[in-house]
């Protein structure tokens, strides 16, 4: 038996209290984790938008950028922005892009425009059917999720506002927001809004082995006035906001976990060394350690914890996949696990391990053999 | 023969000075004998055989074990793991860990691999007369049987010395001379010293010496 393996062992001695522990502490660990993957989804779905098609960055409306960030929204700009914007060192392309929440078979859909090469770009997110011709005014795709929530397939018709359009294709790219739109060419819904010239959004795609950043801030020194460009979530300040928010709420929700875990950690470790006092007492007699002790009874906490971690991290994926399966998130919000809010569950957990096993684990190395062993 | 055990003018007190548990004692004891401790509840037995195997130090006077000066050392630890093993009245083993673990936990102390830590384990079991037994529960055995897997740990160090207090003072007379049997032949074969405090002057009969304590000083020693 290795000394790991004896460590196990005396962790789950009493099955009930440990779990118990363990349960306390879970629940703070699949916050974390579920908060973590919240903050993480919005920060993806919103760099899908930002980045459509493959584009480096985005450029928005002044007005939009401050007031928050709402791609389907009805904030635009003139077009005329796009010959400047393409005018500019470093920029290769730029296209338009027109958003807009309209009524589709009397549901209100996020109704997006694209210039025919960014459609032709997005080729590979198709399941089904074709993309839209070049010049087709009456072809739509529509995404996965919005072709069930509608019932409608290829070759179906699709009334938005008072047009009517063919359903060519059906688009699946794993985003929620995406899967949940409608896509047809810009100067298509620019004619059907009646706003001409008009557009909502500008991704722009830099020449090769040019500074993004450079290029974004080139734009900005000179046009800052009218218009924002947008690299990352940090750009826009209500979505910046938010996503700070989301972090400073997982950071004293971990902050609780470690204050009420370590508590509960020590309470269950300074019991488990109180009943174990006269055997704690015989491993000083056949000549164990302090440190040796230290180290079993740290590492027990320790392995409470991290099994902790596992379960919490369970929860947290099982909760959060729960919600968006039934519903409640709705559909623009995808919760995205990554290693990285995983560790910080399990750097939360081996904290609270720590912490909270320090002080029962002294306790139990600085117990002089005798007292231990008198010990009833 | 040279001695393994030498105390002299050995005080410990408790509470303030107001126990004077052991009250100036001085003993030698050979290496390779059999000694028992006699004397009433309360008179320092077992302060005394805590004191030999360093579980505890003197106020005054002077200890020195199998070459290890015990007031002085640091090395307590490695001098408890080395030198000494100890056989308590109730066998103290570990519920949760079987009866093979049990015999490794020692071993644990020192730098040794799984493998080796559970051959010796297994070796000493089999001397006790355990070996089938090694997988199962100690709560699962008798109080004898949890006796011997007591006396394989106290061993499985292998140590100079063996101090055994009261080993067979929770047994029936059979089981007890059994145990009692089984402390004597380990002595003889392995040629280690063995201590044993009792309170039946039958058992103390059996050691080679027997010394008798009283309110904390020796009184009698032949
Ligand atoms: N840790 C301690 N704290 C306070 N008093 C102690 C402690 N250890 C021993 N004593 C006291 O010292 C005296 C000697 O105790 P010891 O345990 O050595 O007696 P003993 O001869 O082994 O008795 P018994 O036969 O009942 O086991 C007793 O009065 C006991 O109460
Ligand atoms: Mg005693």
């Amino acid at each position: 038996m290795s000394f790991l393996l004896l460590i196990f062992k005396n962790t789950f001695r009493n099955k009930v209290r440990s779990f118990l522990a363990v349960i306390g502490i879970a629940i703070g660990i699949a916050t974390i984790v579920g908060l973590g993957a919240l903050s993480n989804g919005i920060i993806t779905s919103f760099d899908k938008t930002m980045h459509v098609g493959g584009a480096d960055f985005s450029i928005l409306s002044k007005q939009q950028n401050e007031t928050g960030i709402n791609p389907y929204g009805t904030s635009t700009f003139s077009e005329d922005w796009l010959n400047k914007i393409k005018e500019i060192q470093g920029v290769k392309d730029a296209k338009g892009i027109y958003l807009a929440t309209l009524p589709v078979e009397g549901k209100l859909l996020a109704v997006g425009g694209f210039d025919y090469k960014d459609l032709k770009s997005r080729d590979n997110s198709l399941i089904d059917g074709r993309n839209i011709s070049e010049n087709a005014n009456n072809e739509v795709i529509i995404g996965k999720l919005a072709s069930e929530s509608l019932n409608k397939g290829v070759g179906d018709e699709l009334s938005i506002g008072e047009d009517k359009f063919e359903i060519v294709g059906i688009s699946e790219s794993g985003n929620s927001n995406q899967d949940s739109s409608i896509y047809t060419l810009l100067s298509v819904i620019q004619k059907m809004v009646k706003d001409e010239k008009s557009l909502s959004m500008i991704s722009v795609y830099v020449e090769k082995g040019a500074d993004i950043k450079g290029v974004a801030k080139t734009i900005e020194d000179k046009y800052g006035e009218n218009i924002s460009t947008v690299t990352s979530v940090s750009d826009v300040k209500r979505m910046d906001d938010l996503v700070n928010m989301i972090k400073g709420v997982s950071l004293a929700i971990s902050l609780l976990a470690i204050i009420i875990g370590g508590i509960g950690i020590i309470n269950t470790m300074i019991m488990t060394v109180f009943e174990r006092t006269r055997e704690i007492g015989v491993l000083k007699a056949v000549g164990w350690s302090r440190t040796k002790i230290l180290s079993m009874i740290l590492g027990e906490s320790i392995v409470l914890t991290l099994f902790s971690a596992v379960i919490g991290s369970i929860i947290g994926v099982i909760v959060l996949e729960t919600l968006v399966a039934i519903g409640i998130m709705g559909n623009t919000l995808n919760p995205v696990f990554t290693l990285e809010t995983f560790i910080q569950g399990f750097e939360v957990a081996i904290l609270v391990g720590l912490i909270g096993g320090l002080y029962p684990a002294l306790r139990a190395s600085k117990l002089t053999p005798t007292e231990a062993l008198r010990y009833e | 023969m040279t001695s393994i055990i030498k105390i002299s003018n050995l005080k410990k007190s408790y509470e303030n000075g107001n126990i004077k548990a052991l009250n100036g004692i001085d003993l030698e004891i050979d290496e390779g004998d059999f000694v028992s401790i006699i004397g009433q509840s309360g008179s320092g037995k077992t302060t005394l055989l805590n004191m030999i195997g360093a579980l505890d130090i003197g106020d005054e006077g002077s200890v020195e074990v199998a070459g290890y000066n015990l007031n002085k050392t640091k090395r307590l630890n490695d001098f408890r793991s080395k030198k000494i093993g100890f056989v308590f009245q109730l066998h103290n083993l570990i519920p949760n860990l079987s009866v093979v673990e049990n015999v490794e936990i020692p071993l644990y102390a020192r730098k040794m691999s799984g493998e080796k830590r559970k051959k010796k384990a297994l070796n000493l079991l089999d001397l006790v007369g355990l070996k089938d037994k090694a997988k199962i529960k100690p709560t699962r055995l008798s109080g004898g049987e949890r006796q011997r897997v007591a006396i394989a740990r106290a061993l499985v160090n292998e140590p100079s010395i063996i101090l055994a207090d009261e080993p067979t003072g929770s047994l029936d007379s059979q089981t007890s001379n059994d145990i009692l049997k089984l402390l004597i032949d380990l002595h003889e074969k392995e040629n280690v010293t063995l201590i044993i405090v009792t309170h039946d002057l039958n058992i103390s009969k059996l050691a080679n010496r027997q010394i008798e304590v009283l309110d904390g000083k020796i009184t009698n020693f032949k």
